[in-house]
């Protein structure tokens, strides 16, 4: 199984949702501010990577990967789902979610350090304020990614297609 | 070799492109307004065909010739398609894509837009045609140069 956390611009939302998902973040509080700006993949993915996903980790057999749509979010899914017909591809072991879509988690915080990230020179300052967003809405967070592990179809074919 | 020609609706440019490729229009003169109803899905491509490779023909060097309309987020949906073969187990280096956009005229734009978007085919269709008559040359040198390259 694949799981793939997608967002609208910058993927640190979902390597955080992907980071609980394998259990790399605690579930039981809110992690420390040191906890979140060490994560690597903050640090190796850029905002001209969107429509590339990568690899986070593995957990029970299921392959956890974060993708960027640059804000094409549509038309991006439309083009995986092609593509995936189009190879043959059994759906109901690929799973989407998106993670800027909950005003609730993907907060001003988060908006506003992911646009200062895009410049290298504010990256640092970026990151900083994408990590108190995160603190913020850490809860929400946690909520999200429970109900998308729950979800066993594509999240179903009617939501994603 | 897969041979993609790609453009903003995959309606117009690349369909031609795809027809001049195998053989569909003659290139060494301008088509008639006739020649059009021989290209394979002018004008007939819609939003939910959006992203999905379009199998046109083989030519004779066994290449599989494909149209794409990708709207303005060329870049995003050409990585997605090469990242997802990759993940599915597939050799992306096999597709070849070519951007049929920058052939674009302003007759083209306005006519392809009326008959797609506000569906007034009768209005756009002829518009797109002309548009699509008078961008041929330029179409014809890029099928050229990219069976020269694959």
């Amino acid at each position: 199984m694949k799981f793939f956390y997608y967002s609208n611009q910058q993927v640190f939302m979902a390597i955080i949702a992907a980071y609980i998902h394998l259990k790399k973040l605690p579930q039981n509080r809110i992690p420390s501010m040191e906890e979140i700006l060490m994560i690597p993949e903050f640090d190796q993915l850029s905002s001209g990577d969107f429509g590339v996903p990568y690899f986070i980790g593995e957990i029970s057999n299921c392959q956890i990967y974060v993708i960027s749509f640059n804000f094409k979010i549509s038309i991006a899914l439309q083009t995986i789902k092609n593509i995936l017909f189009q190879r043959g591809v059994d759906f109901s072991k690929w799973h989407f979610f998106d993670v800027s879509k909950n005003k609730n988690t993907h907060n001003m915080f988060i908006w506003v350090g992911e646009l200062l990230s895009r410049k290298s020179i504010i990256r640092p300052l970026g990151k900083y304020i994408i990590g108190i967003g995160i603190q913020k809405s850490y809860r929400q967070i946690i909520e999200m990614v429970n109900l998308a592990k729950e979800l066993d179809s594509p999240w179903s074919k009617e939501k994603l297609w | 070799m897969k041979v993609i020609y790609h453009c903003y609706g995959g309606a117009h440019a690349s369909p031609t492109a795809a027809a001049i490729h195998l053989g569909i229009l003659r290139d060494d003169r301008l088509p008639s307004w006739k020649d059009f109803k021989k290209i394979p899905y002018f004008d007939q491509i819609t939003n939910r065909e959006h992203g999905k490779l379009i199998f046109i023909g083989k030519d004779s060097q066994d290449n599989e010739v494909y149209i794409l309309g990708r709207r303005n987020a060329a870049t995003l949906v050409i990585r997605l398609i090469q990242e997802f073969i990759k993940l599915t187990g597939g050799d992306s280096s096999e597709y070849y894509f070519v951007d049929c956009v920058q052939l674009f005229n302003p007759l083209m734009v306005t006519g392809g837009f009326s008959s797609r978007a506000l569906g007034w085919v009768n209005l756009g269709r002829p518009i797109v045609t002309l548009g699509t008559i008078l961008s041929f040359p330029i179409l014809v040198a890029k099928v050229k140069k990219t069976i020269a390259q694959i």
